[in-house]
């Protein structure tokens, strides 16, 4: 594992004032629910917005500028580089998702309320597996575009596949609802860990399918970063 | 054994969306070698496909055909890339961090010792003209000289067996440039393959032992640096005006003399066409023996220069 490529990428995108500034938010608003409705539920889902914010733009911001080049001139390979940027982006994303869900655990035992251990590391699983997807989604559309046209990508697919959802809805069309809500778990991989709450066995097709999409997205990453012209005269 | 050996190289860009505007090509089968310790500048018009080349090398494009190694390796190859330093032409550099951060994240990348890291960069930093104030700043608030400074010094990381330098004294002051040259110097002499494109052609000629003038995408001539001796040109003498100036009969006399012609004045210089160096040293002889005030004496137009301006390339092959 290269350390320095991750807090490189890490520390760059913790002095982004807009990056920074919509993490507070997404991790400020639940830890207040947190502390007015007594429980620790509220915290559980921001691994994943974070991990995206984290990983928007972490190839086609360097590509687009140029610093790219500098990094790939020394003895790191593309692929390394793709993985090594979702990687951080989920370190990054736990290590704020579970900084904020341990402050919100500390405020709930000065208040009297005990969580329950096997429910919070549920939470702490789900928070892992959501950010480990949505960051391979987000580094994968960052190869495919510059800048932070792969958070633009995002949401247009996400509102796309929204729209017709509705219209799958009105008109009863099954196979474009299944289809539309297939696509949706594709942009925002998660996967539950309920089962082991409830000490159930495991839904394998879920880890399966879950696993598939994360492997995926980095695996299309590193085609389409290996593939791609780094260089402002090929534009 | 040529450290750098290009074959027949061929690349070329897709017009338009989708390339449905055709292809344009930037390199049309170009072979070259570069041998160690040498140092070679790459000239040649906007457009002419030195950037391409400098991006093949380094392995940031892919050429349509041909064949690139470096020591026998891929270009991308790891050991290889571990070897090499690179002096980008944007200088698009982490804005964030402070040059010291830069060049400790760069050295970390290119698995330098970890115990020399910061005795490394701060030698580098300095080697460059970089001071202690200015190596904590945010490379943020650099100015463009200082940009190309810290890049100059990140490029040099690891002493690289292979320096590819894009425009290398772009906005940097006449300190900087005595430093680069002297850097040069010290790379070349100990083995390193310096490949410059520039468009700085005096500089080129100064540091360069041999140039490939590239136009259109092809080598359209290639030449020693020190070919030049024996090259026809036209020498500017400036004159001392404190002393009466020789009347144009007897400059022509005196150049005739030497075996150079005289070509006219104009206040305070003198231009004589000259066939070579020895020839130009004859000149400058005669005219210091008859009494002439000579005090600078430069060719009018460099032999690159001349390039540029269209004059055409010899049958042989040589520069001009």
């Amino acid at each position: 594992m290269n350390r320095t490529l991750i807090a490189a990428f890490l520390r760059q995108r913790l002095t982004s004032p807009m990056r920074v500034g919509l993490i507070l938010l997404i991790t400020v608003f639940p830890l207040g629910a947190a502390v007015i409705m007594n429980s620790a539920s509220p915290l559980g889902g921001m691994a994943g917005p974070i991990a995206l914010i984290l990983a928007a733009g972490a190839i086609g911001q360097d590509v687009s500028s140029g610093t790219l080049q500098l990094l790939l001139v020394r003895p790191v390979s593309r692929p390394s580089v793709v993985v090594h940027r979702w990687l951080a982006s989920v370190i990054g994303a736990m290590g704020i998702s579970v900084g904020t869900l341990l402050l919100g655990i500390l405020a709930l035992l000065a208040r009297g309320t005990h969580p329950d251990f096997l429910d919070l590391a549920r939470m702490v699983l789900e928070s892992a597996c959501s950010a480990a997807g949505s960051a391979a989604v987000m580094v994968m559309l960052s190869t495919l575009v510059g800048g932070l046209g792969d958070v633009g990508l995002l949401a247009a697919a996400l509102i796309f596949t929204q729209l017709l959802i509705g219209l799958g809805t009105v008109e009863h069309w099954d196979v474009l609802l299944r289809a539309c809500t297939e696509v949706q778990g594709v942009l925002s991989p998660q996967l539950s860990w309920e089962w082991m709450v409830h000490r159930m066995p495991p839904s394998w097709f879920a880890v399966t399918s879950w696993a598939s999409t994360v492997t995926l997205a980095l695996a299309v990453g590193i085609a389409r970063l290996n593939r791609r012209e780094l260089s402002y005269a090929a534009s | 054994m040529p450290a750098i050996v290009v074959e027949n190289l061929v690349k070329s860009y897709a017009r338009g969306m989708g390339g449905i505007g055709g292809r344009v090509m930037a390199l049309a089968g170009v072979s070259l070698s570069f041998e160690p310790g040498e140092t070679v500048g790459i000239i040649g018009p906007n457009g002419a496909g030195k950037t391409t080349l400098l991006g093949c090398l380094l392995g940031f494009l892919r050429p349509d055909s041909g064949k690139l190694s470096i020591e026998g390796r891929a270009v991308d190859d790891l050991e290889i890339r571990a070897a090499t330093g690179y002096l980008p032409e944007r200088l698009v550099l982490d804005r964030w961090m402070s040059g010291m951060a830069f060049m400790h994240y760069h050295h970390a990348l290119a698995r330098l010792p970890e115990h020399t890291r910061d005795q490394d960069c701060r030698a580098l930093l300095e080697r460059v003209g970089l001071d202690r104030e200015a190596s904590f700043r945010r490379v943020g608030r650099y100015s463009r000289g200082m940009l190309q400074r810290l890049a100059l010094a990140q490029a040099l990381l690891g002493n690289p067996r292979f320096l590819y330098l894009d425009e290398p004294i772009s906005g940097v002051d006449p300190a900087g440039i005595v430093t680069f040259r002297e850097i040069l110097s010290g790379l070349s002499a100990g083995g390193a393959t310096v490949i410059i494109n520039s468009h700085q052609l005096s500089e080129v000629e100064r540091v360069c032992h041999r140039v490939v003038f590239v136009k259109q995408g092809k080598v359209e001539a290639m030449d020693t640096t020190r070919a030049g001796a024996s090259h026809a040109r036209v020498l500017r003498v400036r004159l001392s005006t404190e002393q009466p100036v020789p009347a144009p009969d007897r400059l022509t006399a005196i150049a005739a003399d030497a075996g150079a012609t005289f070509r006219g004045w104009s206040a305070p210089d003198a231009r004589f066409a000259v066939a070579d160096d020895a020839g130009a040293t004859r000149l400058l002889a005669a005219l210091l023996a008859a009494g002439v005030a000579v005090t600078e004496a430069s060719p009018e137009e460099g032999r690159l220069e001349r390039l540029f301006t269209g004059a055409p390339a010899p049958p042989t092959g040589g520069l001009s």
